[in-house]
Order: structure tokens, then sequence, then C-alpha cells
């Protein structure tokens, strides 16, 4: 047993694997494959953060504050799966998936306001009650119906039957998360702007709840040991994610940016699901005319290059499904241009084979030369196309990148496929002396060795 | 085999190709200097090539009512919004479907416009859809647009000195293929009224690859028949590369092209934008990389010839002298010196003139030269000779189909390209 009598074997089980691997990985295909906004419908938004008197600056910490907020306001809208983050510098991108008519109204205005932070003396069973359902809202596994109730108090009955706003959150100065000196233990440090306020205030409420409400709702209600002046700290059952959580819920209500929504693409569902049935329809029928087209042209070699085609397009699907990347429509507009690359390569190599058939060469010898010199043009070919579209992937706004995105992939599989995929197959045949009549290779037997040196000087 | 076999002077077509191209580009700047005079205000480059809303600024609103509305109604209704040149359209049959576009980007209080068509009729907000992007980011947009497509032809322009290094023929008719086809996509973008968004810079990138790569095969092509055909004269060789590379070039275009068209025909409207572009770009890539760009190398290669030979002849007064100096040039030039090789030629020529006489023993020179070319020394061939010799009648007899230009058929490798073609014009001028 040595290379060559396993090589065949070898490769066989590879192909076997990739194709078993790359159709686990993509099903089932509608819960692995993420569909873009344009084909489900809904926003996706883009906003700027502008500095203000009290932030100076837009830093990487502001955009993080500013995306909890907005994260905790879009949840209470009840939208599925949004996707919040950051965007640049000194932008946060949205993505809204299926929204209803009302709540686009209402996003876009939870989107712009700046977030309100304000405190509030609470009676300790409200406060107690709210810290409850803030727990259970924390569960994984609790029934919708209680989530909603909790969700209720938290969010808006906690906020009513507190007294009136006694502190406002522009007044702080600023909070960070940290560790008590003595035990360690994760607490909150604050600091006010008002000292004398918040002083009078903690004097005349020591032993009372202070509830932090965000957007009117409940984040906290810690205990006021003692009267706190210039910096204070909160402290309780914390684990260092709760401090920086709360660190930074108290910084969004302290330093609120102007927010801007400057890019907005929305789209009906109705309108997504129209234009995903449509594009999957013509995908569907360039792959079709594809394959015949290679069949018509190249006869066997052709329909190999078809398997090897057929193999190419379900490791696309896999890509997709593995990178978690969505399928947008510039996405299946690159995917299905792929297609028509990918046998490009096959088309080079086998238009070589039919010249070496017509210079005399065996069929053997052709199928070997007819790969190796294709190969040049086969690079190129994907070469230049991959350039083009990593520069638009680095560089492409948000619908183009789906684009490159799937050329790019595109290429690269397709160069595998059409060249080594296909080339095991034709070795198979062509090894074993199978189908090896020129016929089945483009070649009429007239043609062979038609213009073969002797040929041609006889002319 | 089919295009093989056929018996077309693609070479010959040049100028007619050429002729063609120019005039679509010409027609398309035409439409873009039409587009610039547009709106009364005298010449704005910035009208020239609309440009998508995505690298301008704007919004683009397409909404469907649950009855049909006219036109008038909503400019009544979106009056108080106060927006920018806004432009409206019905689409579709029914009459229920109206788009939006405006210079004013509304991203920021995109429910004004819903609230506002909502006085006209009940509108089907899960049916209709908003663009809008704000001016500032379009611009930002467009310069990584600029970019990228700075950075995507840097990186080939690279690619193609690398590819075609020892030949500035090559990578100058690359280069020049590539810059038509981009002039030609912006053309027909500018002559369609098409604004050029997003998906005509991915189809302009695309393209630029693809057709850096059609025009690579083919002069590949040609530098590998100069070493097979090299007693045939270069118009010949470059006019069967290209038939020879016909059937590939065909068949790699008609693949995309018919998928594309499948988008073109079936799929949604964005899906749509992305194919036209496609489509328009692959085409004039093919059409430039098979009819234009080889017949190219050709005209080069003859500019490049009677430049050498009126050097040559500015230069050669005083006969031994310009011989001297250049060699001297040769031999800064190639690094080597190459007298004897010219003193061979030189010799021969001399002989040639004395055979000149019996038409048997041209004939019989004649096949000698053609046995001894088949080894292929430097200084033993030169195609010229033949007509030089009067035989190019037989040569025809002998199978050339055309010799229409036999500037020469043969590259030495080992020697630079400067010197055989200088010993070229020598002869020409003879």
């Amino acid at each position: 047993m040595n290379w060559k009598t396993l090589k065949t074997p070898f490769k066989a089980v590879v192909i076997l694997a990739v194709v078993a691997f790359a159709v686990v990985s993509s099903f089932p295909i509608q819960q692995k494959i993420r569909l873009g906004l344009d084909l489900v419908g809904g926003s996706r938004l883009i906003l700027q953060l502008y500095p203000t008197a009290e932030v100076p600056q837009i830093t990487s910490q502001i955009q993080d504050q500013t995306i909890q907020v907005i994260d905790r306001r879009i949840n209470e809208l009840g939208v599925s799966e949004p996707t919040i983050s950051k965007f640049g510098g000194n932008r946060i991108l949205v993505e809204l998936p299926g929204l209803n008519q009302n709540q686009t109204a209402e996003a876009e205005n939870l989107l712009k306001t700046a977030a309100v932070l304000e405190f509030k003396i609470v009676p300790p069973a409200i406060a107690q009650e709210a810290q409850q359902d803030l727990d259970l809202l924390k569960q994984p596994n609790i029934t919708p119906q209680q989530r909603a109730q909790a969700e209720k108090f938290v969010a808006q009955t906690a906020y009513a039957l507190s007294g009136p706003v006694v502190y406002s959150g522009k007044d702080l100065k600023g909070a960070q998360s940290g560790y008590q000196q003595q035990g360690g233990s994760a607490i909150v440090l604050f600091q006010t702007r008002d000292a004398a306020r918040f002083g009078r205030l903690t004097t005349n409420n020591v032993n009372k709840p202070l509830g932090i409400f965000l957007d009117h709702r409940f984040v906290s209600a810690p205990n006021i040991n003692s009267p706190i002046f210039g910096s204070g700290e909160i402290e309780g059952n914390f684990t260092q994610q709760d401090t920086i959580t709360l660190a930074n819920e108290l910084n969004a209500g302290a330093l609120p940016a102007t927010i801007r929504i400057i890019s907005n693409e929305s789209i009906g569902a109705t309108l997504g699901k129209i234009d995903l049935v449509k594009s999957l329809w013509a995908s569907m029928l360039g792959l079709g005319l594809v394959l015949i087209f290679m069949i018509v042209a190249y006869r066997l070699p052709g329909f190999l290059a078809d398997l090897a085609l057929a193999i190419y397009v379900l490791v696309m699907v896999a890509i997709f499904a593995v990178s978690g990347s969505t399928l947008t429509l510039p996405s299946i507009a690159g995917f299905v241009l792929s297609i028509g690359m990918a046998v490009d390569a096959n088309v080079l190599i086998f238009e070589r084979i039919k010249e070496e058939l017509w210079n005399g060469k065996s069929l053997r010898a052709a199928v070997r030369v007819g790969f190796r010199r294709a190969f040049t043009a086969v690079f190129d070919s994907h070469f230049t196309t991959i350039v083009g579209a990593g520069v638009l992937y680095m560089l492409g706004t948000g619908t183009v990148k789906g684009f490159a995105f799937a050329l790019f992939w595109g290429t690269v599989v397709s160069l595998v496929t059409a060249v080594f995929v296909t080339r095991f197959f034709v070795d198979v045949l062509v090894d074993n002396d199978v189908a090896t009549a020129p016929p089945l290779w483009g070649v009429r037997k007239d043609e062979v060795g038609i213009f073969s040196k002797g040929a041609v000087e006889g002319a | 085999m089919f295009f093989r076999r056929l018996n077309w002077n693609i070479v010959g077509w040049f100028k007619i190709v050429s002729a063609i191209s120019y005039i679509v580009i010409a027609l398309g700047f035409g439409a873009m200097i039409y587009h610039g005079f547009e709106g009364g205000q005298g010449f704005q480059p910035s009208h020239m090539l609309q440009l998508g809303l995505s690298f301008t600024g704007g919004t683009d609103v397409d909404a469907r009512f649950t009855r049909p509305v006219t036109i008038p109604q909503v400019q009544r209704a979106i009056a108080p919004l106060h927006l920018l040149a806004p432009q409206i359209t019905t689409a579709g049959a029914t009459g229920t479907e109206i788009v939006i576009d405006t210079q004013t980007a509304l991203a920021n209080n995109a429910e004004a416009i819903w609230r506002a068509l909502g006085t006209v009729a009940p509108v089907n907000r899960s049916a209709s859809s908003i663009t809008s992007v704000g001016p500032t980011l379009g611009a930002e947009y467009l310069r990584d647009a600029i970019l990228a497509l700075v950075i995507a032809l840097s990186i080939q322009f690279l690619y193609i000195a690398f590819r075609f290094g020892w030949n500035y023929i090559f990578g100058l008719v690359t280069v020049i293929a590539l810059a038509r086809d981009a002039a030609m996509m912006i053309g027909i973008y500018a002559l369609a009224g098409r604004r050029a968004d997003d998906a005509f810079l991915a189809a302009v990138l695309t393209v630029i690859g693809y057709s850096v790569m059609d025009t690579i095969v083919i002069l590949d092509r040609i530098r590998e028949n100069t070493k097979l055909m090299h007693n045939r004269p270069y118009d010949y060789i470059v006019n069967e590369s290209i038939k020879q590379t016909m059937t590939r070039s065909v068949n790699t275009l008609a693949t995309v092209v018919i998928t594309l068209v499948a988008l073109l025909a079936l799929g949604g409207a964005s899906l749509k934008n992305f194919a036209f572009a496609l489509l328009v770009g692959i085409c004039s890539g093919g059409y430039h990389s098979i009819f234009y760009s080889a017949p190219l190398v050709l005209t080069f290669r003859k500019r490049q010839l009677e430049r050498a030979a009126r050097l040559r002849a500015a230069a050669r007064v005083p006969e031994r002298a310009a011989v001297t100096a250049r060699d001297a040039g040769a031999a800064q030039r190639g690094g080597r010196a190459r007298e004897d090789i010219v003193a061979a030629r030189r010799e021969r020529r001399a002989k040639e003139k004395a055979a000149r006489g019996s038409a048997q023993a041209q004939a019989a020179r004649y096949r000698r030269k053609r046995a001894e070319s088949a080894t292929a020394v430097a200084e033993e061939f030169d195609p010229l000779d033949a007509q030089n010799a009067g035989l190019h009648e037989e040569a025809l007899e002998q199978g050339h189909e055309e010799i229409r230009l036999n500037l020469e058929g043969f590259e030495p490798e080992s020697a630079p390209v400067e010197i055989d073609r200088h010993e070229n014009d020598e002869n020409k001028e003879e």
C-alpha cells in the first residue's frame, strides 16, 4: 500500500466528509440561515452620538452606556432578536427585525431620546417587590405570564407608586464599579455634582430605600445607611458584572449624549417575503441554466463539473449557516454571480483538454496537460475577483458588504471545487479507462489530432 | 472548434470595434454633459452622473396605499414637510404604489412622512419601505467608495505589472481595456439615466477583476503562440490566439450572463439593480477583451516598430557611427554586446542580394530557412528576409492565408527585445 493506491480513496473520503459536514451544519436550513432585514422586513438604523456640554467627547465607554440604554428600551418594546452594536467611533447600529407599524414609530422615538435617570424615595414594600421581580426576570425559565407581570411592575408600577423625584441623574457626576476596601466585595462608587442637596436628601431619609429609575424603570433601591455628600458607594450582594451594569446605568443618566438617527432603512415584512421568493426563484433558474449549459457545451466533463457545482452550492450554504452572517438580497446576487463564475474555471480547463485532444494527445495526457496549463488562467481569474470582492468587503457600506462576502467566499470555494473536485471526478474516470471516447469529451472522432504538429505542417 | 474553423480576420476589425466602443463612450459622456446642463443653472459637474442616495444623502420612500391615489394628492400631503426637490412617481399597475425621491434626509424623523402620507389614504406599512441616509454619512460612503476603487485598481495594476512585467505593451493594453470598461459602464449609466449607487460600485469592482482576467487569458495565449508559431507573422499569431481562446471567452461570458439574466428577469428590485450593473460591465468587458485588447497589442507593436525605425533613420547619417552608437546603446540596455550577431546578419543580407535572380534558388533558400527556424537560433532566422527576397507570393501559396503586416514573427527568448526590433527596422528600410 503506497500513496498512489491510497490517493483516490483518500480524496473520496475527504470530499464525502466535506459534503456531509456541509449538509449537517446547514440543516435545518430555515433555522440555520439568518435572513437579512431586507428579506424578513424590519429596520436598520444608524445612530450618531453628538457631544454635549456634559459629554465633551464621545468615547467607547459612552457608546457602551448608550447601547445599554437602547437595549433596555428596545427589549421593553418587545422586539425579537434586536442587534445593537458599535459602529465606528461615535455611532451605534441598531437592527430591528419584524417590527409592526406602531412599533416603528415608538422605536424611532425611544432611540432618539436621551436617557432619564431619576432618584425617588421608595416605600420599603415596593422596593422589595420590585427587587424580587427584577431577580425573577433574570431567571431563564419563567412563564410568559409571570414575565409580563414582573415586567410591568418593574417598568411602570414601581415608578408610579414611589414618591416624587428628589434628585436628577443630570446632577450625578459619574459612577464606577469597584471593590470594598475591607472584604473586597463588588460595589459601585459614585460622585454627586450638588453635594449639599444630595447631603440634605440623604440626611432626611436615613434608613429608607433610595430608588434609582432609568427611563421610569426600576433599576435598584439601595438603603441609605448614612448621609452622603460628595461621593458615596452602593453595596449589596453584587457580582462584578452587576456593578458594571449599574455603574453604566447611572452614567447613562448622568451623561446624556445627543442622539440622531442618520440612516434609516425600513422594509415592510410583506415586501421582504415577496423579494425572498422572487430571488430564490431567480437563483434556481440561474443555477439550472448553468447546469444545463455545462452539459450541452462539455458533455461528460460538463456533467462532472455540475456535480462539483452541486458540492459548491452545499458548501456555500454551509458557510452562510456556520459564519452566522445574514443572507440579504445583495448577498444572493453575489452568490448567484459566483455560480456563474465558479464554472469559469471548468470552462478554461475543458477547453484546454479539448485543444490537447485536437493536438493529438491521448485522453490521459490531455487531461493532465489541460489541468496544468489552465491553472494559471484559473488562478488569474480567481485572484482578480478576490481582490475586488475583498476590497469591497473592507470598505463597502452595509448592503454591499453582503454581496462582497458572498462573492469572496464563492470565489475561494469555487477554486477548490472547480479545480480539485472536478479533477478528482475526471481522474477516477480516466484512470480506470471508463468513458474515454473522445465524443464524450466534446471532441468528434474525426477531430482528434486535427491540429497535431504533423497535421499543421502538412497543410 | 467552431470559432477556430471560422475564417475571421478579427485583427482586421480593430477600427470598427474601436469605433463602436468610442461611439458608446462618446454617447455616454454626451449624456453626462447634457445632464450637467440640465436644471438651467449653467454647467454643474455634480449633475453629470446621478449618484445613488447612499452617496449623496436623501430619502427614498416606496409607499403602498390601500386604495389608488394620485400624484397631486401626495404632493399636497407632503408639502408641509418642505422636502428638497421631491420627485413623485407612481409604480405598478394599480395606482396604489407611490415612489418619492428627495434629497432631504428623513432618517431622524421617518414617522413624519408616514403620517403625512396617511392623510391621503391608509398606507399598508408592511408592504412599504423607506431608505434614508444623512448627507454626512453619504459623503463618508462616497469617500469609502472612491477609496475602494483606488485600492482595488492599485492592486490590479500591481498584479498586471507582476504578470506582464517583461512586456509593457501587454500591461498597457490590459489597463486600457479596463479603462474602457469603466468608461463604458459610466457612459451607459448616464445614458440610461440610472443612479450610480452601491450596486454600481460593486459591479465596477467585480467587472474590473473580470476584465483583467479575461484580457490576461488572451494575452497569455499570444505569448504562448509567439513561441509555438514563430515562423508566422505577428498579426496571424494574434488573430489565431483570439480564435483559439474565443470559445473559452464566449462560454465563460455565457455562464455569467445567463445567471445575471435570470436575476434581471425574476429578481426583486434591488437584485435587478445589481444584475443590470453587472450585465452592462461584464458584456463590455467581454467585448473589449475579445475584440479590442488583443488587436490593440498589434497596433502598439506596429507603433513601437515605426518609432524605432524613425529613430534609426534620424541617427543614420554616417552609417558606421550609427551602428556603433546603437550597439553601445544596446549593450547598455540589454547588458550585452551584440556586434557578432549584427555582423552575421549584414553578411547574410549581402549574400541574399547576390542570390536574388533565380526563383528556384530563392525557394530552396526559403525552405531551408523554415527548417532552420524549427531549431530557432536568433541570428539565423529572420522572416522579413523572405519578403525582402521577393518570396511573399510563395509564402502565401504555402498556406499563409494573409500577410498584411509582416513585421516580425519571432522573439528570441534569450535576446533583449529592443535589439531585434532595431534590426528588423534595418531590414525594412533596405
